[in-house]
């Protein structure tokens, strides 16, 4: 039975119940970590366009990790959130995983295995985008000095949208690198990947002499993606970490390549089927009495698949449009530990976050604001 | 595309000033940074003992108690307490290390539902944002401040 087929038996109720009779459990054994999560905030642009549309939401979670070796996790969490407005939008989210690391820890390997399930629902309007996957992979590292780590990872992919018959998608990821310290404490890291996926999405044929187009049955479409990653990060000073990156990533698809726009928007499968540039940079700063303090921004220039979009609401008619993007962000967060007599830990944390997005497609003009707050609780 | 050749300059030319530059770090275990190392990008040392396993290493962490009574400096936690959950937190963080390196491995997966960041309760662009998170990321950005299963 494939993982697949065992996630969808799983519904998220039973997911929950098991997850409770896990964490009662847990109880009973020092072996096992516990936490809650509450938070809540505001976002004043829900879907990334031109709407602008906001709304408030709070959001309760539970996770558990057990440890019946030194070298192997279980974990399991759940999540609800709820929206105030955009009812529909409220979601469970629900996840398993084991990790094995199948070396010792004095061995210059680290081989480590991993396999996860993981499943979402939302309410009516979007149950279009319920969603169950699974995961299986495996990490190598490798310390070849001091210094230098080689570092390959390979896993399997499959996620599927169960209430929609396209945009399920099912693939392989390999990385390799190779993570060098230099010049003291500087730490320079070079990454390589390669993904290839298939993904189920329906046929357009051509039928008229312009962009009329009718949709057939759903197929599997299998394309390339190679991505190449520079990251360096350093200490400044005792209490501060500064991180910078540059990445490239490539599609290798047909010039004629296209997914259907009607779903193009921020739960859309097609959301990531860009390529392009990114820069990004950060730094985080461990203030005294364990408050730590992290600042990033980001720049993406986002070059998506072309997107077919529906003429009209009742037509057959297709028309295609490319979509560009200048993607800038910043965001900000705080967070303090705060130790209990009886050894747990409670984390309570604020974030803010700006994101501005500039579009050759008027409607994914757009600007967000978002501010939250949570609160972790160790059990 | 001139944004990109403008932070493309920028980056070199910061990333050749910061090569040059002494760091000063307590965060390293012999002071000198001849054992640093960052698999996790955050510009801390990952080899900095963190004795009590909270993630914070024990030269900037208030709990810490140097040259504790118990004979073995401060292997298990403050004195008097319960050895045992400092113990799952130190495991709790090396496979955490573990998590951040795979999710490193990566500029962005594709698809892939079991790698959501944070709590994440509903929309994400995959930027990287949100402390409580909301929604189906595609982890491509910077990291979020909240990864699943760890700092």
């Amino acid at each position: 039975m494939t993982i697949e087929r065992i996630a969808m038996k799983l519904s998220i109720p039973k997911v929950v119940l098991i997850l409770a009779a896990i964490l009662i459990a847990s109880n009973l054994s020092a072996e096992v970590v516990t936490e809650a999560t509450v938070g809540g905030g505001y976002q004043s642009n829900l879907f990334n366009d031109s709407n602008s549309t906001g709304d408030k939401y709070a959001s309760i979670g539970m996770g558990m990790k057990y440890y019946p070796s030194g070298s192997t996790q279980l974990a399991a969490g759940a999540q609800y959130s709820t929206f105030t407005n955009y009812g529909d939008l409220s979601n469970l989210t629900g996840d398993l995983s084991v990790t094995i690391i199948a070396t010792p820890e004095t061995s210059p390997f680290t081989l480590a295995l991993t396999g996860s399930m993981a499943a979402r629902k939302f309410g009516t309007l979007y149950k279009l985008y319920d969603q169950v996957g699974g995961m299986a992979g495996a990490n190598f590292s490798y310390r070849i000095t001091r210094w230098a780590y080689l570092q390959s990872s390979v896993s399997y992919l499959n996620n599927n949208y169960t209430n929609s018959d396209f945009g399920s998608n099912r693939g392989v990821d390999i990385a390799t690198g190779v993570n060098l310290t230099v010049l003291g404490s500087n730490s320079i890291a070079l990454k390589m990947d390669y993904s290839r996926r298939s993904f189920d999405q329906p046929t357009l044929i051509q039928t008229g002499s312009n962009n009329s187009s009718t949709k057939s049955q759903s197929t599997a479409e299998i394309f390339d993606i190679t991505g190449v990653l520079l990251r360096y990060s350093r200490p400044l000073g005792e209490r501060t970490g500064l991180n910078l990156s540059i990445g490239h990533r490539q599609l290798h698809v047909d010039n004629d390549y296209t997914v259907l726009g009607y779903t193009i928007d921020y739960l859309s499968p097609w959301t990531n089927l860009w390529e392009g540039m990114n820069y990004s940079g950060g730094l985080k700063h461990i203030f005294p009495k364990q408050i730590t303090a992290e600042l990033s921004c980001a720049y993406f220039d986002k070059s998506f698949i072309d997107v077919i979009e529906l003429g009209e609401v009742t037509s057959e008619t297709y028309w295609r449009d490319t979509r560009d993007d200048q993607l800038t962000t910043l965001s900000f967060s705080i967070s303090k530990a705060v130790s209990l007599q009886n050894g747990k830990q409670l984390t309570p944390s604020i974030y803010f976050g700006y994101r501005k997005n500039q579009s050759s497609t008027g409607f994914f003009n757009y600007e967000d604001l978002s501010a939250s707050i949570s609160l972790k609780i160790g059990l | 595309m001139k944004i990109g050749n403008l932070l493309l300059t920028a980056f070199a030319i910061l990333g050749l000033v910061m090569l040059t530059t002494p760091a000063t770090q307590a965060q390293t275990c012999d002071g000198n940074g001849s054992n640093f190392v960052d698999l996790d990008n955050d510009g801390f040392n990952d080899n900095a003992p963190d004795h009590d396993g909270d993630g914070y290493p024990n030269g900037l962490d208030d709990d810490y108690i140097k040259n504790a009574q118990d004979g073995d400096g401060y292997q298990y936690g403050k004195l008097g307490e319960n050895p045992e959950p400092k113990m799952v937190q130190n495991m709790t963080q090396k496979f955490n290390r573990l998590q951040t390196f795979n999710g490193n491995m990566f500029q962005k997966r594709i698809g892939t539902l079991g790698e959501m960041n944070g709590p994440g309760a509903g929309i994400c662009d995959g930027t990287g944002g949100g402390t409580v998170g909301t929604g189906i990321c595609d982890g491509t950005g910077p990291k979020g401040p909240q990864k699943r299963g760890g700092e």
